[in-house]
């Protein structure tokens, strides 16, 4: 098993991978016939799923808030993330799992569990509420994360003004019930039993309030914590098409894909990941679309995991990935509303991770990250161009300055006379090697690429101008390099900016190395034996059970979609890869006008026999 | 048996991967073979073997029907009980192991003369060997994968090498019509259907395949490596005439050498290295995945991977046993090609006249 | 165990780097690390086998003369190539001999043309030199294929273009140059390989000469010669290159037996189809003593039929040229029907008496087959074996051969009408 060993180590290929026993298989019978595109039967599989919609600890309308209560602590007990959720302070032993009948004794407990006197973040209000007899009572938030006129107007006002407008009888069991549904106009409250969910909810902005003689406390949510307003996406922009971007804010993102969708499918659920601090990762998807075997897997991955803080997406993309060795991407991080939703309309899942603006989608297929929703946004013939284009670029990319080695070392007679003797010329005064120029003048791409990103503010693109034509120039001009290699790399630079995706973008030009290398040595061989490996790699290759070259190899009937975009009335399947519940987007026949007959009223996409 | 679960192989993939596999021999000595013994009549040639094949297939095809659920190993120890059957899937895998070493060689030969006129083969069959050995070790999905993705490009690739040598072609060396006699050319047709002889993939490892697609996949993908080779082998008799065709080691080296399209564009054929190279790797890789396969069912283990090493290793030795070039094809041309489709193409008929003989498999297997 | 495992992976991975760079080193060259040969030149030697002559390019004087230095435009002093010429026993050790003295590595990847001097063509080493030079990996099949009148080294140092700075693109022009002037035949190394190895056809080259560059003086005494009735080195020429190329030379078998002019090479071409076009100049038909442009192009491929008889074989052969007419001094308008079949039949005739007696030269004088009927004759055989018992080389010489040419003019220039002059006693045509 050597071979394997080092196949693993050297080529990122990580053995038959952990998730070999999921797949998002098609029916024997499209594997059969994998290369004809009639197929459109699907995978039937459960119709009748239940999906259970958990929120976490948050209740709806007022209406049922016992049950989803309920609901909420029974979604997380079985995620595993209630273990050694409690900060270190609460000593199993020493205090009390639940929330006492005692005031001062829960007061206690919190100041114990906060730290109270020393950390200067958590409040204590001590109020008395207006009752007859007065309750006392205390209500615990952080400054900065609670909207402090949120408490005051519809907390400390109600509990402590209304209230006497009732006439009470002392404190009953059900004084807590009585204020929750009578004079506490917060839209989302909730009862809880134990500290440490007073704890978790505090630390994420709501507000808990401790009465006297009740064995619970009500936390209101109050979230006032600053974050950064929407705007436009920062890596991933759009000539045509909506600007918006998402923020760090977990339910901004999420406002952000429903405001697209108008669909009661669409589902958030969240999860939580990390020991240490409870990273909120809300999945979306389409309940009546995504395949409900892609959920649970989606869901079984992120549950799996032990860490102990999840500090942006990317972590997480690392945890749950099929081959995270490989260079190239397998998920799809985004931060445009306008793709996500067009992921999920098409079966993916969406990963949103608290305090990241980059939503991942899964799966992630090579083709998905040369796509741009632009594309779909100009007409359709411009739309084939920046495909083509971009198809073009990557192997640019990935191949041009390998070529240029190859041919100018190894294969001289192919280069054109003219062409030869003035590279030859070029070179006359030139010490290094082909191979050492080139390596030189990538290595300072890389280098003003990275410091354009480095430098603050406005200076870095004109850094990388500067840098890459004054570097370029005076290179030349010392001849050290030819002047010819400075096309061949500005075109490749140029060419990896083309892709669309970052990662995907880094994957490529790392690859370029690799090829560099490989020419050097062994000139087209060389190549040619990188392109057959890198091919066979993908090949192998999976992205949440879906292979990851999926709609060319093995082919799977045509969404119309892949490097030649046809025109949006054409588009009428969903990717087959994804297995989709519902494989339509639109009856073959979608432009009703163009027919006289199309009186009766068409069905809308949910409908999957629309003609 | 408790095997990891069969990967098997669709319609489009298995036909993908026999073409690459069976017709990957035109970017080595192929056409040279068949014109030196066809002369200007040599594309008859591979059409008469390509329709020997077809027959031949017919007969493996009926063997298959008889035993769908067993690998070859299987079939002959049932037919023929372990030894004889040993002796069988010997018989099968011997020629198989020296085809592919010897290709091996000959690959590592043409990338010496087109490219690497200086390197050491040794290293270059090295490389070969690391990258047909992850590939075998990925195993057949992504093998036939790789084909069924690189077909188009090989093809294109070949098909533009025809396009681009037409300036050059001149009618008047496809005659004599008959060129070395009709005698000669049917014999030979007979003969050189041992260059099909990657067909006994199918029948070698027919548990990969679909059962009910074996049919069409055999079928097509013969009739479609005939009329690949045909082409070609036209194409190189129109460009080359017969006498000087049988010269050069790397037929459509030459071929893509003698591309003139003005001044820019000339000598262009290490641009068809590429496409050689990977049809090369997937050529080996075939038939290292095949061997280590076949053994696997003989020797009944649960998987083909600890299985590749050993055998490049073995294959890797064995292929430097010819001392030159020449040796190494003209070995080929007098041993393998002039029997070796009777050893090939004999065993599924033999096993099916054996098996007719004992009542073994058939109806009464089915019904079991 | 991992952190094992990992350094010897790491040192495994630097092994095959080094491995992979120590061993591809031994195929791959720098570009500047080499020198492009672009013209070879074989002769005989006087004290070797062979005397070789290399065009050796050099870059920085093509590339125009680097930054420094030499002015414009490749600089007076520079040539851009250099002559190299060495004996030795054979050309690939000549190679290497050239190396004793020369830094960089002689490739011949971008030689664009092959130059024999005529003792070597004429005494058949030719002949067995080419096959030797198709074998190498480097040459180019379609690098030209040519015949020198004077020593071939001689023919290199005239290499001398006064318009291009690069000699490859000079030489490579000027065998291109075939397709609109068809004084040279279009033969190719790798044509003339294929030529020399079969029965049917057999080869022919180039034909290179040093041009005397004397103008001879006016003695008013000057008549019509046929614009390709040269041989090269026969030219009335100054100025240029001090070089031509015209005609062709005949062989048969590897040996050189004979010489094309112009006129007859146009002819070859026409026979094997690789005519593109020429200017003819004829005299006028109506009135002698005038003469007639015209731009002749071949409209289709030759049609070659050849049958076999008791009296031996015949060949018919058919001729399709079109034209275009340039000028007329004689002001007779051929645009006019009238006028046109007689110009028309006044040039199939020329031509079909030029290739009457083309062929009678090849049978008779030269007595090879070098237009390739015998191809055609492959047709009539059905196996290898009857065609080698043909022995058609002998079967050539005793072939009745007829040409027919079909000469159309498609158009008359930028005029429609030729008007005659329009003054009193001028001839009225209408």
């Amino acid at each position: 098993m050597q071979l394997k060993y080092w196949a693993n180590k050297i080529l990122g290929y990580n053995g038959p991978p952990a998730s070999m026993d999921f797949e998002l298989a098609e029916t024997e019978e499209e594997q059969q016939s994998a290369s004809q595109t009639g197929q459109e039967e699907n995978v039937p599989a459960s119709k009748s799923r239940q999906h259970k919609i958990r929120k976490p600890r948050k209740t709806g309308p007022a209406g049922d808030k016992g049950d989803a209560g309920g609901t909420g602590d029974a979604a997380n007990q079985p995620g595993g993330t209630g273990a050694g959720d409690n900060p270190e302070q609460s000593k199993p032993g020493a205090a009390p799992q639940e929330i006492q009948v005692a005031l001062e004794t829960n007061r206690k407990i919190i100041a114990r569990l906060f730290n109270l006197p020393i950390n200067k973040d958590v409040i204590v209000r001590e109020f008395t509420l207006s009752t007859e007899p007065p309750v006392p009572a205390f209500l615990v938030f952080i400054d900065g994360m609670a909207d402090t006129k949120l408490i005051n107007n519809s907390i400390l006002q109600p509990l402590m003004l209304l209230t006497n407008l009732e006439s009470g009888q002392g404190i009953r069991p059900d004084t807590c019930t009585n204020v929750l549904q009578r004079h506490l106009p917060s839209n989302q409250v909730e009862k809880l039993t134990l500290f440490k969910d007073v704890v978790t909810q505090v630390l994420s902005g709501a507000t808990a309030i401790f009465f006297d003689g009740c064995s619970y406390a009500i936390s209101a949510e109050t979230k006032g914590f600053p974050f950064r307003g929407v705007d436009t996406a920062r890596t991933e922009q759009v000539v045509q098409g909506p600007q918006e971007g998402f923020v760090e804010n977990l339910r901004s993102n999420t406002a952000l894909v429903r405001r697209i969708i108008h669909s009661e499918q669409l589902i958030t659920e969240y999860l939580e990941v990390g020991a240490r601090n409870n990273n909120n990762v809300a999945i979306m998807y389409l309940a009546d679309l995504t395949n409900p075997a892609l959920v649970q897997e989606v869901k079984r991955r992120i549950r799996g995991i032990k860490t102990d803080y999840l500090a942006e997406s990317g972590v997480l993309e690392e945890l749950i990935e099929d081959h995270p060795l490989s260079l190239m991407p397998q998920i799809i991080k985004t931060e445009r509303p306008d793709r996500v939703s067009s992921m999920l309309l098409e079966g993916k899942v969406a990963i949103i991770v608290d305090n990241t603006p980059f939503v991942m989608l899964v799966p992630g297929l090579l083709f998905d990250f040369l796509h741009s929703s632009e594309d779909h946004y100009v007409r359709f013939s411009n739309g084939i161009w920046l495909r083509v284009i971009r198809l073009f670029a990557v192997f640019l990319t990935i191949l041009l300055p390998a070529f240029y080695v190859a041919i100018a070392t190894f294969h001289q007679e192919m280069i054109p006379t003219d062409l030869l003797l003035s590279i030859a010329a070029a070179r006359e005064m030139v010490p290094f090697p082909t191979i050492v120029e080139i390596l030189l003048m990538e290595l300072s791409f890389e280098l003003v690429r990275e410091a354009g990103v480095r430098v603050p503010g406005i200076i870095g693109p004109t850094l990388g101008i500067v840098g890459t034509l004054i570097l370029g120039q005076a290179a030349v001009a010392a001849s050290i390099v030819s002047p010819i290699l400075i096309i061949i790399v500005a075109v490749t630079g140029l060419s990896s900016y083309a892709i669309p995706n970052y990662a995907a973008a880094f994957g490529f030009r790392f690859m370029r190395f690799v090829f560099i290398f490989l020419a050097a040595a062994l000139g087209f061989f060389g190549i040619s034996s990188g392109l057959f490996i890198m091919l066979c790699l993908l090949l192998n290759m999976k992205s949440f059970g879906v292979p990851y070259l999926a709609p060319v190899s093995p082919k799977t009937a045509s969404s119309h979609d892949l490097i030649i975009r046809f025109p949006a009335w054409q588009q009428e399947n969903r990717p087959d890869y994804q297995q989709t519940l519902d494989t339509r987007r639109q009856p073959e026949l979608s432009r009703g006008w163009v027919t006289r007959q199309s009186a009766k009223p068409r069905g809308n996409k949910a409908n999957s026999e629309g003609d | 048996m408790g095997i990891i679960n069969q990967v098997k192989i669709g319609q489009a993939e298995a036909i993908a991967l026999l073409v690459t596999v069976m017709s990957t021999k035109l970017f080595l000595t192929y056409p040279l073979i068949i014109v030196s013994h066809g002369g200007s009549a040599a594309w008859q040639i591979v059409i008469i073997s390509g329709l020997v094949t077809l027959v031949f297939f017919w007969l493996i095809l009926k063997y298959i029907e008889r035993f769908p659920d067993r690998s070859f190993p299987e079939t002959a120890e049932y037919i023929s009980g372990p030894y004889f059957g040993g002796l069988l899937v010997m018989l099968l895998l011997l020629p198989w192991l020296f085809e592919l070493t010897m290709t091996f060689r000959r690959f590592g030969e043409m990338i010496v003369i087109i490219a690497l006129p200086e390197t050491s083969i040794g290293l270059i069959m090295l490389i070969f060997f690391c990258g047909a050995g992850l590939a075998a070790y990925l195993g057949l999905s992504t093998i036939a994968r790789a084909c069924h993705l690189v077909f188009p490009f090989t093809l294109g690739a070949a098909l533009l090498i025809v396009a681009f040598s037409y300036s050059n072609w001149d009618t008047d060396w496809l005659f004599p019509i008959f060129g070395n006699g009709p005698w000669i050319t049917i014999k030979e047709g007979v003969i050189q259907s041992s260059a099909f002889y990657e067909l006994s993939f199918i029948y070698a490892l027919p548990l990969v395949f679909y059962a009910h697609q074996i049919k069409k996949i055999g079928y097509t993908s013969i009739i479609v490596t005939t009329v690949i080779l045909t082409t070609m082998v036209l194409a190189y008799l129109l460009v080359f005439p017969a006498v000087v065709g049988e010269e050069p080691y790397l037929p459509l080296y030459n071929m893509a050498r003698s591309v003139y399209l003005g001044r820019f564009i000339q000598r262009i054929e290490a641009i068809f290295l590429l496409f050689w190279v990977i049809s090369g790797y997937l050529w080996v890789s075939v038939g290292v995945y095949g061997l280590c396969h076949i053994l696997k069912d003989w020797l009944k283990l649960p998987d083909h991977r600890p299985l590749i090493l050993p055998a490049l290793i073995i294959i890797f030795a064995l292929a430097f046993i010819p001392q030159s070039l020449p040796d190494a094809v003209l070995t080929v041309q007098e041993y393998f090609y002039e029997i070796g489709f009777i050893a090939i193409f004999g065993l599924p008929p033999l096993l099916l006249l054996l098996a007719v003989l004992l009542g073994k498999g058939g109806k009464n297997n089915v019904e079991k | 165990m991992l952190k094992n495992s990992r350094q010897r992976l790491t040192a495994a991975l630097l092994i095959l780097l080094v491995l992979l760079f120590a061993a591809g080193c031994g195929s791959n060259s720098e570009p500047d690390a080499l020198s492009y040969v672009l013209l070879i030149g074989i002769d005989h030697g006087a004290q070797n086998l062979l005397r070789v002559s290399y065009l050796i390019a050099v870059p920085k004087v093509i590339a125009g003369g680097g930054q420094e230095g030499a002015g414009g435009g490749g600089g007076e002093g520079q040539r851009s190539a250099n002559v190299i010429t060495i004996e030795a026993p054979s050309i690939y050790a000549s190679m290497n001999m050239v190396n004793s003295f020369v830094g960089r590595r002689i490739s011949l990847m971008h030689a664009k043309g092959i130059i024999f001097s005529e003792a070597m063509a004429k005494d058949g080493s030719m002949g067995v030199i080419v096959p030797g030079l198709t074998q190498f990996r480097e040459t180019r099949g379609t690098a030209f294929i040519a015949v020198a009148r004077q020593k071939p080294e001689e023919i290199l140092n005239k290499m001398t273009p006064f318009l291009e700075t690069n000699p490859a693109k000079y030489i490579e022009l000027l065998a291109g140059n075939q397709s609109f002037t068809g004084y040279i035949p279009g033969e190719k190394l790798q044509d003339f390989y294929n030529d020399l190895k079969i029965g049917g056809i057999n080869p022919v080259a180039l034909l290179f000469a040093v041009s005397n560059e004397k103008l001879p003086p006016h003695n008013g005494q000057s008549s019509y010669r046929s614009e390709g009735d040269y041989v090269a080195g026969e030219m009335v020429k100054k100025g240029g290159v001090s070089l031509e190329a015209m005609g062709a030379a005949v062989f048969r078998g590897g040996k050189m037996v004979g010489t094309l002019n112009g006129d007859e090479t146009s002819i070859y071409s026409m026979f094997r189809g690789q005519y593109g076009r020429r200017i003819y100049t004829i005299k006028d038909p109506l009135k002698p003593g005038k003469l007639v442009i015209m731009d002749v192009s071949q409209t289709d491929k030759p049609r070659i039929k050849v049958k076999l008889t008791e009296e031996g074989p015949i060949i018919e052969a058919r001729l399709s040229l079109e034209g275009n007419v340039l000028g007329v001094n004689s002001l007779i308008d051929y645009s006019l029907p009238r006028y046109r079949p007689v110009l028309e039949q006044a040039f199939e005739e020329l031509i079909e008496q030029q290739a009457r007696e083309l062929v009678e030269k090849t049978q008779h004088e030269y007595r090879s087959d070098i237009f390739g009927f015998g191809n055609k004759a492959l047709r009539l055989v059905l196996t290898q074996r009857d065609w080698e018992q043909l022995n058609w080389a002998a079967l050539y010489e005793e072939a009745q051969v007829s040409v027919d040419v079909e000469y159309k003019i498609r158009r008359t220039g930028t005029q429609l009408r030729l008007m005659p002059i329009a003054r009193s006693n001028s001839e009225s045509i209408q």
